[in-house]
């Protein structure tokens, strides 16, 4: 009786574990296009390649040894313990090879890579050099690093293992691509997807902890703080419940995410939500850069398609599904990323003044006066200064309410 | 890692890895310190700061707090201008020299630290400005009210966290050997 009773259940474990093994085989390995793959490569590539041309002409200002923050100081309160540029200087200063062209060489090579990875040349080799020139260069800078370098350096990373360059790449074109579709295309979709789905789960569920969240404060200082500021929300203090319909929304698209991305029946709404909500992030806070690289995660892991076209009926010539759906797709998101005003970056670079290398150092400068107590920021409020209204780029029409600063302190490079 | 076919084996293996890099996602969201977990414990942190598993996703979560700004007035030929160290390169390059200054505020508790920071970047001030006397580095903070008080009123500050002056060596060497009549 008891072995009996313990065959039944062996057989009952061996089938729910078959089953298991069925759905998750299903999920992780049916056979799917690249084509999401190479939309993320091409959008990421195409947004790092803005960013790192607008970002240039401040290179030595961020990385430099004569930086705003001097070397050594640079690398003293570091946050990460990562390979930087300045192992580099290092290593090459025995050879007597400069900062500044290591500095200069590493920065060529991470554009060259990010070429080769958006053409699909090289793709892995370029996604690993890419990756790496990419986590050098941000280890270097780590105190000025935000959302858009992070994941970068996330997705970068997985770009090296996964097989974007399937097609749409010049590796197809040359025959050297993988086969197309294939089970490792569909995990690697299964990564990045879950990957986002935990990102907004954990973005929209620290923020729905968040009192101000519910309040509509937060959303009211994020479009007013000087140096998210792009247009004059100060009206919303009169309006609080727009805030606090605004910030209802965020919290709603990012904690649903994990949940309404997955079915067919809300898939679309909540992939226009998501890039809704960035283009805001973009528009009416600045962040062109992070609402760029948001909304190409978003379009490429959901967006679009993975199925592999079915099967041609026999005469028909063969098309390659993958490559059009690709091509498609990418032109499209091309198209959206140059609507999150990188043309105005880009505008703004062509204005820009040239890298300043050149500085005094810490050592022949004297305090003169000792600081103020820094424990707690000083207590009296200190109006705005006149510097505020003397800062360029401030937009002329754009008159803030009495007390507000007279112009972002960020200058807009803007068209 | 292609391949039309792959063995039950060699799925397992790739399951195995990718729910580890997940698994280290979660870890560092759920923020476990691995670092403190013995060797295996740092090299998986490693491998999570290389990665970018160890990466925080709470953006704006804790409130949206501002970052400091730095102004720099600059003593030069008997007039005191206003300086800043965003370039106007573009918006992107300007806003991470805006993270790079909040250093300074990030460095506050320790006193030394802060004013090394702030010589620093009064450093990047002098050489725009090679004729300059002095640099008074002031950071500073936005007080933001909120809705409910900027409708009774009450209106956005800046409010001070530090101030340095810094002054060349050279030049109060200078001094001094002026007023010894030229002698060292």
């Amino acid at each position: 009786m008891k072995i009996t009773a313990r065959a039944t259940l062996e057989s009952a474990a061996k089938r729910l574990l078959s089953r298991a093994w069925i759905a998750i085989d299903r999920f992780a390995f049916t056979p799917a296009s690249a084509a999401p793959l190479a939309v993320l490569r091409i959008g990421l590539g195409v947004v790092l390649l803005a960013q790192a041309l607008v970002v240039a002409p401040a290179l030595f200002d961020l990385a430099g040894d004569t930086g705003i923050l001097q070397g050594p100081i640079r690398e003293a309160i570091a946050e990460k313990d990562l390979p930087s540029v300045d192992w580099l200087v290092r290593a090459f200063s025995r050879l007597g090879v400069g900062e500044a062209p290591v500095l200069v060489g590493t920065g060529l090579l991470y554009v060259m890579a990010l070429l080769a990875l958006i053409a699909g040349l090289r793709t892995r080799t370029a996604a690993a050099i890419t990756w790496l020139t990419h986590l050098l260069l941000s280890t270097t800078a780590d105190r000025a690093l935000y959302g858009v370098d992070e994941f970068a350096n996330v997705f970068l990373f997985y770009l090296i293992w996964m097989p974007s360059g399937a097609t749409l790449s010049l590796d197809r074109r040359l025959g050297r691509a993988p086969a197309d579709p294939s089970p490792t295309a569909r995990l690697a979709l299964r990564v990045v997807q879950i990957h986002l789905c935990m990102a907004y789960l954990i973005g929209g569920v620290e923020k729905a902890l968040d009192h101000p969240w519910w309040t509509g404060e937060a959303m009211w200082r994020a479009l007013t703080l000087p140096e998210f500021w792009q247009f004059d929300f100060s009206w919303l203090a009169n309006h609080p419940w727009m805030a606090k319909v605004a910030g209802w929304t965020v919290l709603l698209v990012e904690t649903g995410y994990s949940i309404f991305i997955w079915p067919r029946l809300t898939r679309r709404a909540w992939i226009v939500a998501t890039v809704a909500l960035h283009l805001g992030i973009a528009v009416f806070m600045g962040l062109h850069f992070f609402g760029a690289i948001m909304v190409v995660f978003t379009v490429a892991a959901f967006g679009v398609p993975a199925e592999p076209e079915p099967s041609l009926a026999a005469g028909e010539p063969p098309i390659d599904s993958s490559w059009i759906r690709a091509r498609r797709w990418t032109l499209r998101l091309l198209a959206l990323l140059g609507a999150i005003a990188l043309v105005g970056e880009v505008l703004g670079m062509i204005n820009a003044a040239p890298g300043d290398r050149s500085t005094v150092l810490v050592e022949d400068l004297i305090a003169v006066e000792e600081p103020a107590p820094t424990s707690e920021p000083a207590a009296p409020a200190a109006p705005a200064p006149a510097a505020a209204s003397a800062e360029p780029g401030s937009p002329p029409d754009t008159l803030p309410p009495p007390g507000l600063p007279a112009s972002p302190p960020l200058p807009d490079s803007g068209p | 890692m292609e391949g039309k076919v792959l063995s039950r084996r060699r799925k397992l293996a790739l399951l195995a890895i990718s729910g580890g890099q997940l698994g280290l996602v979660s870890m560092s969201a759920l923020r476990v310190d691995l670092g403190a977990e013995g060797a295996i414990g740092r090299a998986a942190a490693y491998y999570s700061q290389l990665s970018g598993a160890s990466t925080q996703y709470g953006f704006f979560s804790e409130d949206v707090g501002t970052l400091p700004r730095a102004t720099f007035d600059v003593k030069e030929d008997d007039k005191t201008t206003t300086d800043t160290l965003e370039t106007g390169a573009s918006h992107e390059a300007d806003f991470h020299i805006v993270l790079l200054v909040s250093s300074i505020f990030a460095v506050a508790e320790d006193a030394e630290v802060q004013r090394t920071v702030a010589a620093s970047m009064a450093g990047k001030i002098f050489a725009r400005h090679p004729t300059a006397e002095s640099v008074v580095v002031r950071a500073q903070t936005y007080a933001l009210p909120t809705m409910a008080e900027y409708r009774n009123g009450v209106r956005p500050a800046w409010e001070v966290f530090y101030e340095g002056t810094f002054v060349p060596r050279e030049k109060i060497e200078a001094g001094e050997q002026g007023a010894n009549g030229g002698k060292p």
